[in-house]
């Protein structure tokens, strides 16, 4: 039996954590010091988009053809997306305590990831109330189909409509507000995470079509 | 062969006539909406709370209403063993559309009881009537469409009755914000132009779902074993 190896993905993190502390405190926050969470924030909401648009594109393979690679892909990339989802939220939350004074703030950006997250669990639930294997492919599929409709609501529009007004910095990247240091800490932020969480990914694939044979 | 708008008919007198005889969502969606509104009326007795909060309350009871009642017109197919006979019977984007138009009609007629008794018991002042009509009318909509599909996602599920809510609630509170912008604005705050962009993205919410109901019917549906290669 083929074992995984982790130490490249504990190098991985611990790379990122040695430039976390490396990098210069972030001018413009309330606690300079503290706000490089930023290198682990953003990357994990960066990275549950993307593998949420890669349970979409599983969930539109398995609704059309569910197979049981289909099936573990989608589920796989989905349990992915939450627990980034999760981690972006409890890493949003140590930000918000840091920053702003409380560990929730009822903010709109932060009420709105909040219910990404809700959104994520129900289709972990729905997944977990069917037992006929095509049913809950196809339902799971199904589901993942339905939600990018609410979740691409959430993430893209709602924070951007004129009346919300957030303390949450907007466009940080597109506008080019970040400073180098900063930038190059996010993108070695994404490449650390990331490769941990393929890794994960891959390994849950594993776990999940040995379940369903 | 009968075309699919004739199936739709046929799914929608059927779901009508079951629930005339049985009464049982409107009896459950309206006694429901009754208790809620007595007890907000009775813990906000002599208190008159913010537009915004009224939005809200109001918003919330249509919403659980609706999480009661609605998923109940596809699990009791599956619940009373009829799905198949429905599936042999139409095509699932009839079966679908006519049990939509089902769920539309009776969240319609919730939302009217709801509106009536919530402005009679609790005394709330509409400033501007044709927008609670309007929000009214797109939120039944969107909240049959969304809950007929989870409808159709939960059934063959264990435990489907708590399932739908527990799927269904997630899914719809992108479209609750949006109903509690409109509405606020029915009650005497916040600006037109605001409350006509929330309900845009709640009519927007409505044409998505209605448009893919009937493919993720035929998706779940559909009677060709071949299909199925898991």
């Amino acid at each position: 039996m083929q074992t995984q190896r982790i130490w490249p993905q504990v190098i991985a993190l611990v790379a990122l954590t040695a430039i976390t502390v490396a990098a210069p405190p972030a001018k413009g926050f309330m606690n300079p010091d503290l706000a490089r969470i930023l290198l682990w924030h953003l990357p994990c909401a960066l990275l549950s988009t993307i593998f949420l648009f890669m349970s979409a594109v599983w969930g539109f393979r398995a609704i059309a053809s569910p197979t049981s690679d289909n099936d573990a892909r989608l589920a796989a990339s989905l349990d992915l997306t939450t627990a980034l989802a999760i981690l972006t939220l409890l890493t949003g939350s140590v930000f918000s305590r840091v920053q702003w004074g409380a560990w929730w703030s009822w903010d709109p950006r932060q009420t709105s990831y909040l219910f990404v997250a809700l959104i994520l669990l129900g289709g972990m639930a729905l997944r977990s109330g069917l037992d006929e294997p095509v049913k809950r492919a196809k339902a799971s599929a199904g589901y993942t189909l339905v939600m990018l409709v609410p979740i691409a609501f959430l993430t893209f529009v709602y924070p951007r409509l004129p009346q919300v007004q957030s303390l949450h910095p907007s466009d940080t990247i597109q506008q080019g507000s970040l400073d180098n240091p900063y930038r190059i800490g996010v993108l070695c932020g994404m490449l650390a995470i990331g490769f941990v969480a393929t890794c994960l990914w891959r390994l849950r694939v594993r776990a999940l079509e040995l379940e369903l044979q | 062969m009968p075309s699919i708008w004739a199936e739709t008919l046929a799914i929608f007198t059927k779901e009508l006539s079951t629930e005339w005889r049985s009464r049982q969502g409107l009896l459950a969606g309206g006694l429901f909406s009754v208790v809620a509104v007595v007890a907000m009326a009775f813990a906000g007795v002599n208190t008159r709370p913010p537009p915004t909060l009224q939005a809200g309350m109001f918003t919330i009871v249509l919403l659980f209403a609706a999480c009661i009642t609605l998923p109940r017109v596809f699990l009791i197919e599956d619940e009373q063993r009829t799905i198949d006979l429905l599936r042999l019977l139409a095509r699932p984007e009839a079966a679908f559309l006519g049990k939509y138009g089902a769920c539309k009609l009776q969240i319609i007629v919730t939302a009217t009881i709801l509106s009536c008794l919530y402005v009679f018991l609790s005394g709330v002042s509409i400033a501007i009537p044709w927008m609670l009509v309007a929000a009214l009318a797109v939120e039944s909509v969107t909240l049959a469409a969304t809950l007929s599909i989870v409808g159709v996602l939960v059934s063959g599920a264990r435990n489907r009755w708590v399932l739908a809510a527990a799927v269904g609630l997630p899914l719809l509170l992108p479209q609750t914000t949006l109903s509690i912008g409109a509405l606020r604005f029915a009650f005497g705050e916040g600006t037109q132009t605001a409350a006509l962009q929330n309900l845009s993205g709640l009519g927007l919410f409505a044409i998505a779902m209605i448009s893919f109901g009937p493919a993720l019917a035929n998706a779940m549906w559909r009677l060709d074993p071949s299909e199925d290669r898991l």
